[in-house]
């Protein structure tokens, strides 16, 4: 026995859960989602969260939820004591957000704990105290419901201690937390009080458009669209930003998996694709996306603190949030100006749907004003005529999808917008918008027998420098299915181009084959076949419509491009997710004539 | 100034010039209509920078003088005025022209004369004369085929040449090319080569009158004129170089086809019909002894139709913009058509069975 080799021993209890409590409570934000999660598992319709210091001072959650006896409040301290699971069996279809049994005994070995619980029907109450691993109980006085307070985080592990962030940052990171689980849970009214001041109050109708309003800003649901739909069995519902309000970060973007709050990749993928044509890259739309998922689908003990979840079939995961969120943007209709709903019958003035004192009253009845959107838009041409929030009062005009073919151009104004009449207002074309987004739709929903592509009279020379050639000789399959035709000529550098894509149409001269190929050829080519492609159709869209910026367009020419918008497939954004058209319906005319 | 004319004349003058007026302009004078009184009788121009036109209309000379009058008030006042004896006076201090008939009078104002851009005088030198009928086919059969493309200034006109005793008018916009020519009687053309702007040949197109006479044409480095009796018409030139387009026409094709003009060209125009939401897609399946043309439109319909055509060379199946196809049958003036192709990528072209100067080259189109 070499001198100095410590002994193997058994840790005692104190120890063993101190570790354990370092994989469930990291930081106060973790308490605070380990209560709320026992709250809303025993079927709270109220949860109050009171935080001091940053949740280092203390944490108090008070809910009404059915509470314990003393029995089983005793209990619940204890490691691996649970009320939710009998046998790993029932972990596959474990439908509350904890099983394992170890939160709460987690934080009573880091924290000072205190509980106080009644069941509704109970008339004692009884009071739990946790500290140092001495645990204590009482009978009390209490509300129906249960109530538990945690002070002096970490006060008996100075290391993790060390470890906190300021007080503001742990702040920051509990009201993330407890929005996520309000977004998870519209039914559940939550409120959130920080050092005494109010940060989050949300009013558990079970909307969860007014949830949205009330977590982020009241102007926030107004720039979502309701999604509703799914693949097989996979339902995908919640509410997803408009394109032209997409922000900078992914801050906004909350996943949940029957009813888990769960960040994934696989979602995060779908709802991604769904906007690859409507948002340049950098930017990330709001999006609060709720999915079920049959049982056994879904492995949901796979982090420690579960955050994560593994998918059977992630792919089909994508695939259904993709379908679903791409139909909630369609579906949901043109620019900031329409409000969704069902299109006007023919010739019927559209009926408003007022919700009286409700500002957004359901997904449904969203709306948004004339020039909507506010936050979140960098460009500063969009605040023009932007009017104060105030002064824009709830408008709910009742159509949402633009009848294209009904529209009758009126006229240009500024060589760039198309003014024309529809049955229900007044409507703008951003021509060089829409023009783009049809020449990329063109360019790549080739239809058999349709054409794909223009040969030149003149074919069009160009030298290419090396590292283009190198990048044209690896994606030359691609452009020749997207309609070039090359033929390499001299020893060098030098191509012919032959034909060009058939979407080019008459404008194809060298300088616009010569700018479609540098920008295709710049940088990396996109590893991935089809990104690789609608990159492609991208830089023939971007090219093709700058010739149609700043034009003057026959009425000839207007008509062609308002019923070529009526066969797009998306119509009401261009490929930058700014809005391609615009109305201005009669309740928007008689507010602004002061008529409403 | 002071002249005597009919309201005939003067209305017809006024409609011939009145389209050279620039139709926006941010120059106030060049709404107007310059009038000169002299000798030779009133003459009338109009000129946006680009185009000018001028016609003479007979009339008493009093006062020789100049005016220049809002074209839209002056012409539609003439064109409303009592047929007979108009007088026009202008008073030369205060521009004002007075427009007098029997006992009536109106008094238009005017713009100072001297501000009016000059229109160069046609050069007596290297004047050829050409048949307005023959002239006016050059332009009919080609400046379908000029680009709209204000991006390639170039095509946006036909490059006309005057060589030997041959005049050609050529037009592309780059996927199909129209080349017509004519002799010319009496002068030759040393080598003259310009690209007038389509805007001039649609203009032309319009006052060439085959039943008055030859047509003097005149081509300098920057302008050029024609002279169409009494009426004057001038255009600028366009700059650059037109692309050297014999190089690109093939001289064989795998597949030659004989066919009825007007069976093609209506064949052709049903394609067009059927798909006239999306692009106008005609295909054509050439074999032996038979000639297919198919077209199809997903939302529309489709179509099939057999031509009786006689072909040689190899069968081929091949696919155009029917619009393309039918601009150029349109422009052949024969029974017989004779179509030669080769295959997707190579230039197509149709003429005349019986070779009357004129051809037609198309590019096809690839489909899916
Ligand atoms: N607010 C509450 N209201 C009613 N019962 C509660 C409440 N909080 C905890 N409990 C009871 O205490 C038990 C232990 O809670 P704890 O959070 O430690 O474990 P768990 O929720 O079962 O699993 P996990 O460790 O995954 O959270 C629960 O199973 C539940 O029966
Ligand atoms: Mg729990």
């Amino acid at each position: 026995m070499a001198a100095g080799r410590p002994p193997v021993r058994r840790l005692d209890p104190d120890t063993i859960n101190q570790i354990a409590a370092g994989e469930v409570v990291e930081r106060p934000a973790s308490v605070v989602k380990e209560l709320v999660e026992n709250s809303l598992d025993a079927g709270a319709s109220r949860i109050h969260v009171e935080v001091r210091g940053g949740g280092i001072q203390s944490i108090r959650v008070v809910d009404d939820g059915w509470g314990m006896g003393p029995d089983d409040a005793g209990l619940a301290l204890e490691r691996h004591a649970t009320s939710k699971l009998r046998s790993a069996a029932d972990l596959a279809t474990v439908a509350t957000l904890g099983f394992r049994g170890e939160a709460l005994p987690s934080i009573a070995a880091v924290a000072r704990l205190t509980l106080v619980t009644r069941p509704p029907e109970a008339v004692e109450g009884t009071e739990i105290r946790a500290e140092g691993g001495r645990i204590t109980r009482r009978a009390a006085p209490s509300p129906p419901g249960t109530s538990v307070t945690v002070t002096d985080l970490f006060y008996n592990t100075p290391a993790r201690r060390k470890h906190l962030r300021p007080a503001a940052a742990e702040a920051a990171a509990i009201t993330h937390a407890v929005t996520a689980l309000a977004l998870a849970h519209p039914r559940v009214a939550f409120s959130l009080v920080h050092d005494g001041r109010e940060v989050l109050r949300t009013p558990g109708s079970g909307q969860l458009a007014a949830t949205v309003a009330a977590v982020w800003d009241p102007g926030a649901a107004r720039r979502m669209v309701p999604v509703d739909g799914g693949l097989g069995k996979i339902r995908v519902t919640g509410l997803v930003a408009r394109p032209e309000t997409a922000r900078a970060s992914r801050a906004r973007q909350h996943f949940t998996v029957n009813a888990r709050p769960v960040e994934s990749t696989a979602v995060a993928a779908g709802l991604e694709r769904a906007y690859r044509t409507l948002l340049p890259p950098g930017r990330f739309p709001a999006a609060v996306l709720h999915l079920m998922v049959p049982e056994g689908t879904v492995d949901v003990n796979v982090h420690p603190a579960k955050r994560e979840v593994r998918f059977v079939d992630p792919a089909a995961v994508s695939r259904a949030v993709e379908l679903a969120v791409t139909e909630g943007l369609s579906r949901a209709g043109a620019g900031p100006l329409l409000a969704p709903g069902a299109p006007p019958a023919a010739g019927s003035r559209p009926e408003p749907r007022t919700e009286p004192g409700v500002q957004v009253a359901d997904a449904g009845a969203l709306y948004a004003p004339w020039d909507a959107p506010g936050p979140g838009r960098d460009d500063p041409a969009a605040g023009a005529v932007m009017i104060p929030e105030a002064q824009r009062a709830p408008v709910t005009e009742g159509a949402a999808q633009v009848d294209f073919e009904r529209l009758e151009p009126l006229g240009q104004v500024l060589d760039s917008y198309i003014v024309a009449r529809g049955p229900d207002g007044l409507y703008l074309v951003d021509q060089h918008a829409a023009a783009e987004r049809l020449v990329y739709e063109a360019a790549l929903d080739l239809k058999p027998g349709g054409p794909v592509s223009q040969a030149l009279l003149v074919p069009v020379a160009l030298e290419l420098d090396p590292e283009a050639f190198a990048r044209w000789e690896s994606v030359r399959g691609d452009l020749e299915e997207l309609g070039f035709a090359f033929e390499p000529f001299g020893a060098g550098r030098e191509l012919l181009v032959r034909a060009v894509p058939y979407v080019l149409g008459e404008t194809a001269d060298t300088a616009l084959v010569s700018d479609v190929l540098d920008l295709a050829l710049r940088g990396p080519a996109e590893p991935d076949p089809l990104a690789r492609r609608e990159e492609f159709g991208r830089v023939l869209a971007s090219c093709k419509a700058a010739l149609k910026a700043n034009q003057a367009l026959s009425r000839e020419e207007m008509a062609d491009l308002l019923r070529a918008m009526g066969r797009a497939r998306q119509p009401y954004y261009c490929l930058h997710g700014r809005p391609t058209v615009l109305r201005l319906g009669r309740r928007e005319l008689e507010r602004r004539f002061g008529r409403g | 100034m002071r002249v005597t004319c009919t309201q005939e004349n003067l209305a017809a003058g006024i409609s011939v010039v009145q389209r050279g007026v620039s139709a926006r302009t941010t120059l106030p004078i060049l709404t107007g209509i310059l009038l000169e009184a002299s000798g030779a009788g009133l003459r009338l121009s109009a000129t946006d920078h680009e185009i000018g036109i001028q016609a003479t209309v007979p009339g008493d000379v009093a006062r020789p003088g100049a005016a220049v009058l809002p074209a839209r008030t002056f012409g539609d006042m003439v064109r409303k005025l009592p047929p007979g004896e108009v007088e026009l006076e202008v008073d030369t201090a205060s521009h004002a022209a007075q427009l007098a008939w029997g006992r009536s009078q109106f008094v238009i104002h005017g713009y100072p004369p001297d501000e009016y851009p000059l229109l160069p005088e046609t050069p007596r030198e290297g004047t050829l004369s050409l048949d307005q009928g023959l002239l006016r086919d050059l332009v009919r059969r080609t400046q379908f085929a000029v680009s709209h493309d204000e991006t390639r200034p170039v095509l946006t006109g036909a490059l006309l040449t005057l060589e030997g005793d041959e005049a050609r008018l050529v037009a592309t916009d780059g996927f199909r090319m129209a080349l017509a020519r004519t002799r010319l009687d009496g002068g030759a053309g040393a080598g003259v080569s310009a690209i007038i702007p389509g805007r001039a040949l649609s203009e032309l197109g319009r006052l060439l009158d085959p039943g008055a006479g030859p047509a003097r044409v005149h081509v300098g480095p920057n302008q050029a004129f024609f002279e169409l009796g009494a009426v004057r018409c001038l255009t600028r030139l366009i700059d650059g170089a037109f692309p050297n387009y014999r190089q690109v026409i093939p001289q064989e094709y795998r597949t030659q086809v004989r066919v009825s003009t007007g069976a093609f060209l209506d064949a052709c125009e049903r394609a067009a019909l059927i798909s006239r939401d999306g692009p106008p897609v005609v295909r054509l399946d050439l074999a032996p002894g038979r000639m297919v043309v198919t077209s199809a439109a997903p939302e529309v319909g489709k179509g099939y139709e057999e031509l009786p055509a006689e072909i040689a060379g190899e069968p081929l199946e091949i696919a155009f913009n029917a619009r393309f196809l039918s601009d150029g049958l349109r422009a052949l003036e024969a029974e017989t058509a004779e179509f030669a192709c080769t295959g997707p990528l190579t230039p197509a072209r149709i003429q005349a069975a019986e070779g009357d100067g004129y051809f037609y080259i198309v590019l096809p189109l690839r489909t899916l």
